[in-house]
């Protein structure tokens, strides 16, 4: 196993109450999964302690095998799992786009043209032009410009494990799907192992081979995008929904039309309504 | 005259001996009284800039701003400006600073100077407005990103400002968050508030009385949702999307399936199908 929590416990101070309260997943080398859960569910903090921010309170979280907090240095355990933070602000800090992206690499100790050419590499990879940009400074960015920019940091560092916390909140759509296809091909063509945290449920559905749904500081469902989404009222129970187009399946069923749910692409779902439908097509005008 | 109006508005960011950037390019807009509009466009299309124009927060580079008659490049008029138009952002956590919720909803009438049973009264409405009473004990960094969000409307529901314009306050909150929000949004439109509405979401557009697309700092399009959903080409050089079921309404009605194109949402396309069969 690539990744591994047993039992994990998080409280961000003693005496408040537990904000993890015995997670248990593991994620395999390779693989593409996403969490999912409302606002104040745990997912941010889970993932902080996958790559050693947060200390878990009791319980063990395990990278090939070892544990974290016998790694010989946090910085191994940031080259290993990168995380881009749920709040892109929160990660820039230098004075130009260049040093921002270049931070992490620079603390891996790479020579300058290495350092140069995998900021330039990462810049390429999330849509930011890097003549027009490198030289200005990360404040001054458009909303959507400092998410790109926060992703590109982390992705210089080539972690094995990609941690991306809401990455697409605040890109524009056609952005949102690019970078998810891109993210897609990392996973596919590079052999990374991504976990991915989305509010958009068409978009865990259609990306991840895997989906973990959090409640409450703990793991509740996990399995296939077809297994969860089957689900419908349990994660209707919890907060969740299920993704719109499948919504509309979901009520067609219910409406007598025996329908399949199991579908997630547009293209799928278009297929499975004119297949019903046929009858009540006329030819276009 | 309407409440806002920009004239043949740019806007330059000139920044020490940084390249300039001209995020936007002769803008013509004008906001009519009780009128919600929504702004959208791709990343770096303007938006944000745009939104501190409204209120006097930047001055125009060319052109002209007037909010209530008032022209926002007059220095005398700025606090009057600023008081009329309020704003929320899209991270919640940037915008509280209190330990307390209702703190935080009086800090500013508490900088308006006004007496304090003033500032019960109006901390008292604004919680009710956006459904937080019993939180007024809270700390602010305890609540869910869809009641934080309401804390910063209320404190700006506090201040009286006839607009409130909001840039992508949704983007970091889940589906329940977000619902929260646009709720709490409708409610200040019925009380008569003036509402500038900026998002990706195509889908939050449904309601608004007009919506304007940005592109490169050029306003593109101007229109009602309906005819802005129809305008699929421009929404695509945009790089702007149809929402999912209007999408799929759009692909189901090319393959012939006779649809009206004016579905939005799960309930309303399962209706139709029905009819149809
Ligand atoms: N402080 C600044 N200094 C220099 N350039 C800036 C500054 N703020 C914004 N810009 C530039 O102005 C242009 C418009 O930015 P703006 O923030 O208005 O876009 P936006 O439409 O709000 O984008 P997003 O959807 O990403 O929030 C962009 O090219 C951006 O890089
Ligand atoms: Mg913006």
């Amino acid at each position: 196993m690539f990744v591994e929590l047993k039992d994990v416990y998080y409280r961000y101070q003693a005496g408040e109450e537990d904000i993890l309260r015995g997670v248990n997943l593991g994620i395999e080398k390779g693989e593409f999964v996403a969490l999912v859960g409302h606002t104040g569910s745990g997912k941010s903090t889970l993932v902080q302690t996958i790559n050693g921010l947060l200390r878990p309170s009791s319980g063990q979280v395990l990278i090939e095998g070892r544990e974290i907090k016998e790694w010989e240095s946090p910085i191994m355990v940031r080259k290993k799992v990168g995380l881009v933070f749920q709040y892109p602000e929160h990660q820039l800090f230098e004075e130009t786009v260049f040093k921002d992206i270049a931070f992490g690499p620079k603390n891996l100790g790479w020579s300058e043209k290495e350092i140069k050419e995998k900021v330039k590499q990462a810049m390429d990879f999330v849509q930011l032009d890097y003549e027009e940009l490198k030289d200005r400074s990360p404040f001054g960015l458009s909303g959507g410009q400092k998410r790109r920019a926060a992703i590109a940091g982390v992705l210089a560092m080539e972690p094995e494990l990609l941690i991306l916390d809401e990455p697409i909140a605040g890109l524009d759509p056609r952005g949102r799907r690019k970078l998810l296809d891109r993210i897609n091909w990392l996973n596919e063509e590079q052999g990374i192992t991504v976990l991915l945290i989305s509010h958009r449920m068409e978009d865990a559905a259609r990306r991840a081979q895997k989906l973990f749904v959090m409640n409450q500081g703990q793991i509740v469902l996990q399995g296939s995008p077809q297994e969860i989404f089957e689900q419908r009222d349990e994660l209707y129970e919890i907060g969740l929904e299920i993704p719109p187009l499948n919504e509309v399946l979901w009520q067609l069923r219910k409406c007598g039309y025996p329908v399949r749910t199991d579908i997630f692409t547009i293209e799928d779902v278009e297929e499975e309504i004119l297949r019903h439908w046929r009858g009540f097509r006329c030819s276009k005008i | 005259m309407a409440f806002i109006e920009l004239k043949d508005v740019s806007y330059t960011y000139i920044e020490g001996d940084e390249p300039p950037v001209t995020a936007l390019k002769n803008i013509n807009l004008s906001v009519e009284k009780g009128e919600m509009i929504a702004i959208i466009g791709p990343n770096g299309s303007g938006k944000s800039t745009l939104a501190k124009l409204f209120n006097g927060l930047f001055q125009p580079t060319e052109g002209s701003v007037s909010v209530g008659g008032l022209n926002t490049s007059d220095q005398d008029k700025i606090w009057d400006i600023r008081q009329q138009v309020g704003m929320v952002f899209q991270n919640p956590d940037n915008q509280l600073i209190a330990t307390m919720v209702e703190e935080e909803v009086a800090f500013g009438p508490e900088n308006l100077g006004l007496p304090s049973a003033t500032i019960k009264a109006r901390v008292d409405e604004a919680l009710a407005l956006v459904g937080l009473e019993e939180f007024r004990q809270a700390a602010p960094h305890h609540l869910s990103g869809g009641q934080k969000q309401r804390v910063a409307i209320a404190g700006i529901f506090a201040m009286r400002p006839d607009c409130i314009v909001f840039d992508e306050p949704t983007a970091m909150l889940d589906p329940m968050g977000r619902k929260e929000v646009m709720a709490t949004i409708q409610k200040l439109r019925s009380e008569g508030k003036t509402i500038v509405y900026i998002t990706h979401f195509m889908e939050e557009v449904v309601d608004c009385d007009r919506v304007i697309i940005l592109k490169e700092g050029e306003k593109i399009l101007e229109g009602t949702p309906l005819e802005v959903f129809q305008a699929r080409e421009l929404i695509k050089d945009a790089d702007l999307e149809l929402p999912e079921v209007p999408y799929l309404v759009y692909r189901l009605r090319e393959a012939g399936l006779q649809l009206p194109d004016e579905i939005l949402t799960p309930e309303s396309l399962v209706e139709k199908l029905c009819l149809l069969n």
